[in-house]
């Protein structure tokens, strides 16, 4: 029977390795199985993905943070946006020639109460005397009389106002040294939301690149199920053969045929296998646990692992994946993005402090460093996707190599059969060859998930990059 | 000289599982302290004065410290309406929970160093008598190659011969040095482990690694258990509380103040099933595959013994046959190696199960 088994087990695994090799141990045509294919196993885990979903609520709660900083800089903006007009009120103030005039001239907007506020407000001494009735209503005329410049009265009031506001900071005059400008107002409201801006980019690409490994992961942890579930089918062939070796050493033992030593060595060997089968089922169990909290269902849930070989890619000319890899890949892209932040560093430090200034020297020290950085980069990214490319090329040719390998093994497996039929060879004699093809016919499958292996590194390589790589 | 392995042969199996031994690094200076080590002094010397350990307290200490703050700010207004309500009903719940998740981390802490230290220690014992089998390979291969040697003088074996014998020395002794590297490395982890200076010269007594089948668990059972006791969901579900009480304090009052912090909260909340949810499936991974990794290693015990059965049985009939006359002691001698190899496998799988056991049960507690 096992025999039987053995013979029919190994043409079925040769002949449709994928349903045989890749449903779960013991099961049968079932609704609960999970049908899961290695060309979307990665979509899936990242759909589910918490780790995903965190790093983007991460992002949209550090975006949200770029936006909530240019609002709370608002008021501090509007102050900043009207150092000009503080600059020219203080200009046609100090141009008149004392506050006298100027109390003529708040004397002519005909309001006293406002008047009276705004003398409060001015700094020196005001003849009391001149705030009468008859004061008030010819204040044109006085200051005709006194050929001297009248200053209106809301031009001084948005001018004491906003001598307050920079009083607050304490700017005493609207003569800002550069340093204090950028100190005060130039960092904060332009600088630094760049950093912002900038941090929220790279996360973004950071992001682009975690999915990418997971992806990966997913193809990956897939592949080992897969692999196992073929060794698995393997020891199930060894144990079974095992079986078969201790049921004809007893017969031949009993027989006096050979020694106590090797029938109880056929015994313990018989054992070992059952052991080491029973234990590479718990391995593959292990897998696809793995596999299952990755796509986020129950961690005991049959699947039915999808690996069917397609198509070999055309591969287009190595310059069209480098070209893609020097705008797609991450370190290139943070790159980027760290050279203009660092470069409106640049511009803001030498517009306020000028070239001499520590901040200039340190942003543009910083921005050669990401210039020669990006020179680096420019070369090992190459370098990495002709790599990628080679490795592609050489799976691909291993992977015809296994497929030679396994139909060469199936037709050794038909002679044999004609052979075993013919009475020329012994069954015990074929089971070697059975081994061999399912070995054989395996290791075409795994060769080919190698080679969508190599594919996918490429795609990695000529796009985001790994999540081991760049910034 | 054959009795004499025989003898060694019946010892060893009649104690499989006890590996008795007086080993002793040389000395590195002449002024370095000797330590006695068993198995009864080693896992206090592991706890005293352990880094991990100490740091593990002070966190608890300085968890207590901040409880104690914030039961004793409950009732202060603080600075704003928002730190009013998270001083009554946020700060000290978090504190407690800071303050379990410390303890338990102290207690895991403990666990795993007396785990990993015991590990070392194992490991160390295994390497000295695997370095002592590779020694009397080496000593058997010489003898071999000096038999091979004297055949060339007869002309009974050719120079090839002799090439891949030296070979098998190279080799053999390539392996001796590696062995050797790893036992340096490993006495300066036990001596780290055991928080004493890494000169003192280790004399290490009898040790028994502990084999005991671990009895069938209910993975139902220990399942439930786990997911009402594991420490990490707790925390999760506890923060998820805690979030729940901070984004009400948000709604409370002054919700413009706090629009884009309840917002992120929001989407924290969100995100807290999720890791939940998570963390459960995972923690469900984790119980059945280490219960896996306990069954594998009985089964590798097994199939350890099994083989080594098998290389007794060989062992056996090589010595009937060398008594008669029909092998040569060499041969003897390497079936008495593979059978010593065989038994240290077993003792590696015994202690590989021992480490799957405890770690399996440490997960548990």
């Amino acid at each position: 029977m096992n025999k039987q088994w053995i013979r029919k087990g190994s043409l079925a695994l040769a002949a449709t390795l994928m349903l045989t090799l890749l449903l779960p141990t013991g099961a049968m045509a079932d609704d609960s199985i999970v049908e899961i294919k290695r060309d979307n196993v990665g979509s899936q885990v990242l759909a589910y993905s918490p780790t995903v979903k965190g790093l983007e609520l991460d992002l949209a709660s550090f975006s949200r943070t770029y936006w909530d900083l240019k609002e709370t800089m608002e008021p501090l903006n509007d102050i900043y946006v009207s150092l000009d007009a503080y600059e020219s009120l203080d200009d046609r103030y100090k141009s008149l020639s004392s506050s006298y005039s100027i109390y003529i001239g708040m004397i002519a907007s005909g309001d006293p109460t406002n008047a009276a506020i705004a003398m409060s407000m001015v700094d020196g001494d005001v003849p009391d005397t001149d705030l009468d009735a008859n004061g008030l209503s010819n204040a044109d005329e006085l200051a005709l009389a006194a050929e001297v410049e009248l200053m209106p009265l809301d031009s001084y009031i948005m001018y004491v106002t906003l001598k307050a506001k920079f009083a607050a900071f304490g700017f005493n005059s609207p003569n800002i040294s550069r340093q204090d400008e950028y100190d005060t107002f130039v960092y904060p409201i332009k600088v630094a939301p760049l950093a912002l801006k900038n941090g929220t980019r790279l996360l973004g690409v950071g992001i682009e690149q975690a999915k990418a490994g997971i992806k990966v992961g997913a193809e990956s942890l897939f592949d080992a199920a897969v692999m196992l579930r073929g060794f698995e089918s393997l020891q199930k062939l060894s144990y079974e053969m095992a079986q078969d070796t201790s049921v004809s050493a007893k017969k031949k033992y009993e027989l006096g045929q050979i020694s106590e030593l090797d029938y109880k060595q056929a015994m313990n060997d018989e054992q070992i296998a059952k052991l080491k089968y029973e234990s590479i089922q718990r391995d593959v169990e292990n897998t696809e646990m793995s596999l299952n909290v990755m796509l986020g269902q129950p961690v005991l849930t049959p699947l039915a692992l999808v690996s069917e070989v397609g198509e070999l890619q055309t591969l287009k000319p190595v310059e069209t994946y480098i070209e893609r890899a020097l705008e797609a890949r991450a370190e290139i892209m943070n790159n980027g993005y760290n050279r203009n932040y660092v470069s409106d560093q640049v511009y803001y430090a030498e517009k306020y402090l000028g070239t001499n200034a520590i901040e200039y020297v340190r942003s543009n020290n910083e921005f050669k460093d990401l210039e020669l950085e990006k020179a680096y980069e420019l070369d090992a990214v190459a370098a990495d996707v002709q790599k990628a490319y080679m490795s592609v090329i050489e799976h691909e040719e291993s992977f015809r190599i296994s497929k030679l390998t396994m139909e060469d093994a199936q037709r050794q497996q038909k002679d044999m059969a004609v052979r075993v039929e013919l009475g020329y060879v012994t069954e015990s004699m074929a089971k070697g060859l059975d081994i061999l093809v399912v070995q054989a016919t395996d290791d075409y499958y795994k060769t080919y998930r190698d080679y969508m292996s190599a594919v996918t590194a490429l795609e990695l390589a000529s796009g985001i990059g790994s999540s081991m790589g760049g910034n | 000289m054959i009795k004499l392995v025989k003898k060694k042969q019946l010892t060893t199996i009649a104690v499989l599982v006890i590996l008795v031994m007086m080993v002793a690094l040389p000395s590195v200076g002449s002024d370095s302290e000797h330590q006695t080590l068993s198995l009864a002094t080693i896992e206090p010397k592991i706890l005293e004065d352990n880094i991990a350990i100490e740091r593990a307290e002070l966190a608890v200490e300085i968890a207590e410290v901040e409880l104690a703050e914030a039961e004793d700010n409950q009732n202060d207004s603080g600075d704003s309406t928002y730190e009013k309500y998270m001083n009554r009903r946020y700060y000290v719940k978090q504190a407690e929970m800071n303050l379990y998740v410390a303890q338990n981390t102290l207690s895991e802490t403990q666990r795993s160093e007396v785990l990993s230290g015991g590990q070392i220690y194992y490991n160390y014992l295994l390497l000295v008598e695997n370095i002592d089998i590779k020694n009397r390979q080496l000593l058997r291969l010489n003898e071999e190659l000096n038999g091979v040697n004297k055949k060339i003088e007869l002309g009974a074996s050719t120079i090839n011969d002799r090439t891949s014998k030296e070979l098998e020395i190279a080799k053999a002794t390539y392996e001796l040095m590696q062995l050797q590297d790893d036992k340096e490395i490993l006495f300066l982890d036990l001596n780290l482990a055991l928080r004493q200076d890494l000169s003192t010269v280790l004399v290490i007594e009898g040790i028994e690694i502990p084999f005991e089948a671990y009895a069938e668990r209910d993975l139902s059972t220990d399942l439930d258990y786990l997911l009402t006791t594991n420490v990490d969901l707790w925390q999760l579900e506890k923060q998820d509380e805690l979030d729940a009480i901070q984004l009400d304090i948000y709604g409370e009052f002054d919700r413009d103040s706090y629009e884009s912090e309840a917002k992120d909260l929001t989407s924290t909340i969100k995100q807290n099933a999720l890791d939940i949810a998570d963390k459960q499936l995972n923690l469900e991974y984790e119980l059945r595959s280490k219960y896996n990794a306990v069954l594998n290693g009985y089964d590798s015990v097994m199939i350890k013994e099994l083989e080594l059965d098998n290389l007794k049985m060989a062992l056996e009939t090589l010595t009937k046959r060398f008594d008669v006359g029909f092998e040569t002691e060499n041969t003897v001698k390497a079936a008495q190696e593979n059978f010593d190899s065989g038994a240290l496998a077993v003792l590696q799988a015994k202690l590989d199960y021992y480490v799957a056991v405890e770690t399996y049960k440490n997960f548990l507690n």
